[in-house]
């Protein structure tokens, strides 16, 4: 050998070693599996992951050294957010290291928690659901990744056939989905967040992307400093930070969104300026007959616009405050046919008694409108959850939900599901389960009293502060003692605390995952860093549960042919991935994706090969394989220029019409009253919501220092006039009652928001601070979301300022 | 008639009365004549000339008046005299660099991570950060730096302030984590004794180098040559520091797909 050969030779060997490393990946030798993207750099390896928070879905760039995660950085080959990232994403790897991390499965025992091993964890979850299958339920997550949500929606559904599993998006966008539903048929927005880059005006109802999501709203605003002209219009009940940026701030008063809307639909109609070819050729009119349904009966057009006829400009002013020339205004902007519109909404609109029926008639302005299928042009509702669309809406981890928009109470429905699941017909039970108030609800019932619930496994969610009126729902099945409720988490959650059997689980990039945004992007991630002590993934605690009850011979865990539910085979072998050493020797978010994919053609949601999710930072669906081989993402739907499901000329085609003729139905809806309004006894409406710094119930972000520095403890946002006529300041401690449960906080005057007069606002991110204490559970009658933006309270000074007292 | 007679006198003096009037008038005007040829002429200074065009009402709005209305003239290119000029000298003490790269960290969670605020901003309405920001200024003796990243609207989508934004709230501890973040680089990667180091960290939103290294920077962290402005011509980033993928390389090695 000369030495130009050796040389040649040990380059080649080192690069060898050096993909070999890379391929096998740096922290975990087990990972069978590695990204294409993985990149070392200065001994930190770095990867893609969507981040872990909110529904909008953005790429980071995770750094990980000596095994865990050192660093963040926004993707810059994202696009959902182009190498930007907000607070909350920044600081998104400092959630996995709180010091209070769960590591051991605990048990109940009187007072105090004593740790127990996972087997008899596992053997007591499976006993649980032996003894009472029909009462065994599991409350799930938008958190959950595809694979999590997909195993427990099988194990429910396909296995113990009793449909009790509901998940935390019923309080999030169960409305949004109903809306989508009555309107077109099918679930999910049409546009996407392409129409940002594009929109001439851009509505938000009731909507602060400013703090909820920042890297949208940036996407939008940061148009104007390259001299585009983008018209904000924000209609709420609540200056905010969102409001700063808008050209006109149209302030309501809670609860009658319905009649603004209403009034944009009589104006298009009275003076002429609705889309006539429009309408003609793609929309019906529906509006509830005797007995209101989500589908509701047939109307004439003459009929819509003889109901409409009472929603004058002043009559619109009269119920919500909003002067009728500001009514003109958006009438104005929808009627003419040059701009580019997008409506934005998300809990304004969902947490709302009448949720289905003002997400229908958003939907309703931009069809008559015409401001429909065009880049810009588009209603598109935003979800608060990574997965709320991609586990939730589109697994159907819903009561009455299967796979890929398919439903239990559809006999033809169950039948493709029980033979995508190889299982015998008939298994599936075509009666839902219980939507998530009525399965608490129940929970916190005794057995006598129709109290069926006996056990509830809790993943990925913390009901304990994010229910509605927590006292009655929740914290009531505490005192019967025959009420067993499992939580698997990652921290001690005020659900945790009022747990019998603790789970630790892994979160994040300590397990492969997959998740869908809110533009019907799927997305993908690898595991990179082990999780703390024996803290395992959900999904593997879920399978192992199947397992188990497998091994004890219910007949539920195995399908026609005898085999285990969740069989995966290689090479000819069975994989034992439920002991948890074997877990990682096959992708078991693979398989179970491959599965689940199956379903998703029949809702024409068609989705990738796995290994299309490796190699992208997400595809939005329908994702359709070309005749080259290569697979194409869908920007928007129904438009024949982009969604190869709709038939070559008609243009705009609705092809899940529920009127089965390719049109989408524009609703009418009458504007009512809300359930409970403010009264002598208690004077003020209660709204409440988030802060950019704070995730929801803030499990993660309260544990991270630079955010909960920037917002330690909740707080109650009073009107300025209200304030003063009740001789609050800022600092101040007021006491908030509702009918259901009372609450001191300080007040903050013109802080990070300024309700409307007659209003307060407080963010629910403080579990020392429960607001749902005082929520309402009274929920919209279709998607069963309960109205957490509404209820009346009465407000008193309790005590001057405690810093001030001497 | 006899009554016309007596009536003479008088008529008369009318007659020179009004000769006399118009004369007067008469002169008067030549005079007033000569005068306006005279101040057309010689222009002194009047009133009209201290005051500026009224104006019209559609620019009232946009019009400064009052006595205050030149107060904050000059305020902000003021500020920004106070940051040192590209010819300033440059003092590097050898221990500055780790206490700046120190101070660095204490503002944030990680190297990369955005900084947080060390003063109180307005939490509802748009805050005016750029005033200072965009161009870097020294205000009451602190240099508020240029901003490192292009600009953004929504400032405080990414950086938050570091305490309670509530007036006056108790101070509560923050909570224990136990993430130790990546560290700032000390030095780049020299080729050789002499030549110019790489640049050890992203220019991912750190593309205004003298944001850090320049004549306003911490001492320890300042360019010894400010003056020169094309940082990358000498300097190179880091094509994997800041995601540049290869062509090509994106692709599924070492995956396998499910039979």
């Amino acid at each position: 050998m000369d030495r130009r050969d050796w040389l040649k030779a040990s380059a080649l060997g080192a690069a060898t070693a050096a993909a070999t490393r890379l391929a096998e990946g740096a922290t975990d030798g087990k990972a069978r599996l590695a990204s294409p993207h993985r990149r070392e750099e200065g001994g930190v390896v770095w990867d893609k992951a969507p981040c872990r928070f909110c529904g909008t879905g953005c790429h980071v760039q995770v750094g990980v050294k000596d095994g865990k995660v050192v660093a963040v950085q926004g993707d810059q080959h994202a696009e959902v957010n182009r190498g930007l990232l907000c607070v909350k994403g920044y600081h998104v790897g400092l959630a996995l290291y709180g010091k209070d991390r769960l590591t051991k499965p605990l048990l109940r025992k009187g007072d105090k928690f004593v740790p127990i091993s996972w087997d008899d964890a596992i053997e007591l979850i499976a006993r649980r659901a032996i003894a009472n299958p029909a009462g065994f339920a599991v409350y799930g997550s938008g958190q959950w990744t595809i694979p999590e949500g997909y195993a427990a929606q099988k194990l429910i559904k396909g296995g113990l056939a009793n449909n009790q599993i509901d998940p935390n998006a019923r309080l999030c966008m169960a409305s949004a989905v109903t809306g989508f539903l009555a309107t077109y048929g099918v679930d999910e927005p049409a546009g996407c967040y392409d129409d940002l880059d594009r929109a001439d005006v851009v509505i938000l109802w009731g909507n602060n992307p400013a703090e909820m999501h920042p890297v949208l709203f940036s996407r939008l605003i940061d148009r104007r400093s390259r001299g585009e002209k983008v018209v904000l219009i924000d209609l709420t009940t609540r200056h905010t930070r969102s409001s700063a940026f808008a050209d006109h701030v149209i302030l309501f008063k809670p609860n009658t969104d319905l009649a603004v809307a209403n009034g944009i639909a009589h104006l298009l109609l009275a003076r002429g300026t609705y889309d006539k070819s429009f309408v003609d050729r793609h929309c019906s009119f529906r509006a509830h007959g005797a007995e209101p349904t989500l589908e509701g009966e047939a109307i004439s057009f003459d009929d819509y616009k003889a109901r409409m006829a009472a929603y004058t400009p002043e009559k619109v002013q009269e119920l919500s405050g909003v002067s009728a020339a500001s009514v003109r205004l958006l009438a104005d902007l929808f009627g003419d046919p040059a701009l580019r519109i997008t409506s934005l909404w998300c809990m304004g609109m969902n947490q709302h008694t009448r949720g289905t029926a003002i997400n229908s008639l958003v939907h309703g302005v931009h069809l008559l409108s015409g401001h429909f299928g065009k880049p810009g042009d588009a209603p598109t509702s935003l979800t608060g959850q990574p997965s709320a669309c991609g586990t939730v809406r589109e697994v159907g981890t819903l009561a009455h939900g299967l796979p890929g928009g398919l439903v239990v109470t559809n006999e033809q429905h169950r039948k493709q599901a029980e033979e995508i699941w190889n299982l015998p017909p008939g298994r599936i039970n075509p009666k839902p389960g219980h939507h998530t108030v009525e399965l608490w609800r129940r929970f916190s019932t005794p057995r006598e009293e129709g109290g069926d619930i006996d056990t509830i496994w809790v993943q990925v969610t913390n009901p304990g502060q994010s229910l509605p009126n927590v006292h009655a729902l929740i914290d009531a099945s505490r005192k019967l003692s025959d009420k067993f409720l499992i939580v698997s988490d990652v921290y001690p959650t005020q659900t945790v605390r009022l747990a019998d059997l603790v789970l630790p689980s892994a979160m994040w990039v300590e397990k492969n995952g997959m998740v869908g945004n809110s533009e019907r992007r799927t997305q993908q991630w690898f595991k990179m860093v082990e999780p703390p002590g024996d803290a395992r993934p959900d999904l593997w605690q879920t399978l192992a549960v199947a397992r188990k009850l497998y091994e004890l011979g219910v007949p539920g865990m195995k399908d026609k042919d005898g085999k285990f539910l969740f069989h995966l085979e290689r090479e000819g072998k069975e994989v034992p991935f439920w002991e948890y050493e074997r877990f990682f020797d096959v992708n078991v978010d693979e398989a179970l994706f491959e599965e689940y994919r199956r379903f998703t053609r029949a809702k024409h949601k068609d989705l990738a090969p796995y290994s299309e999710y490796v190699k992208a930072r997400g595809l939005r669906w329908p994702v359709v394989q070309q005749p080259d081989q290569t697979w194409r993402e869908t920007k928007f739907r129904f438009a024949e220029f982009d969604d190869p499901y709709v038939k070559k000329g008609a243009g705009i085609e609705f092809y899940h019409s529920t009127t089965r003729d390719g049109r989408a139905q524009v609703w009418f809806h009458p504007y009512e009253p809300p359930p409970e309004s403010p009264d002598d006894e208690y004077p003020f409406w209660l709204c409440t919501g988030r802060v950019v710094e704070h995730w929801h119930t803030g499990s993660m972000t309260m544990r991270i220092p630079q955010l909960h520095r920037a917002m330690p403890q909740a707080y109650v946002e009073i009107n300025r006039d209200d304030a003063r006529r009740l001789r609050i300041q800022s600092g101040d401690i007021v006491t908030l009652e509702s009918r259901r449960g009372k609450l001191d906080l300080p007040a903050w005057i013109d802080g990070r928001g300024s309700p409307v007069a007659g209003s307060v606002f407080v963010p629910f991110f403080d579990e020392t601070l429960l607001i749902n204490r005082l929520t309402l559970e009274a929920h919209d009658p279709f998607s069963k979301q309960p109205d957490y933006k509404k209820c009346a309270v009465r407000l008193t000074r309790r005590a001057p300022d405690p810093r001030k007292a001497r | 008639m006899n009554g016309g007679a007596p009536s003479q006198a008088p008529r008369r003096l009318a007659h020179v009365a009004a000769a006399l009037t118009l004369g007067l008038a008469f002169v008067g005007f030549l005079r007033g004549v000569r005068e306006t040829g005279h101040h057309a002429a010689n222009p002194p200074p009047t009133l009209a000339a201290s005051y500026a065009p009224a104006p019209g009402y559609a620019e009232l709005r946009a019009v400064q008046r009052g006595p205050n209305a030149r107060l904050y003239d000059g305020a902000f290119p003021a500020l920004s005299r106070g940051l040192p000029g590209p010819g300033a000298s440059v003092e590097q003490p050898p221990e500055a660099r780790s206490a700046a790269v120190a101070a660095r960290a204490a503002r944030r969670a990680y190297d990369g991570a955005p900084p947080t605020i060390p003063h109180d901003v307005d939490q509802q309405r748009a805050p005016a950060c750029l005033a200072c920001h965009e161009s870097g200024a020294v205000v009451a003796g602190e240099v508020a730096r240029r901003m490192s990243h292009a600009r953004h609207d929504n400032c405080l989508q990414c950086h938050v302030v570091r305490a309670d934004p509530r007036p006056g709230a108790p101070s509560v501890p923050a909570p224990d984590n136990g993430f130790v973040g990546l560290t700032s680089p000390l030095r780049g990667a020299r080729a050789y004794d002499g030549a110019p180091p790489t640049i050890p960290h992203s220019t991912w939103m750190r593309e205004q180098c003298a944001s850090c290294h320049g004549p306003a920077g911490a001492p320890g962290l300042r360019s010894t040559h400010p003056h020169r402005q094309s940082c990358t011509q000498c300097h190179t980033p880091s094509a994997g520091l800041d995601q540049r993928e290869l062509a090509g390389t994106a692709g599924p090695a070492g995956w396998s797909p499910v039979p």
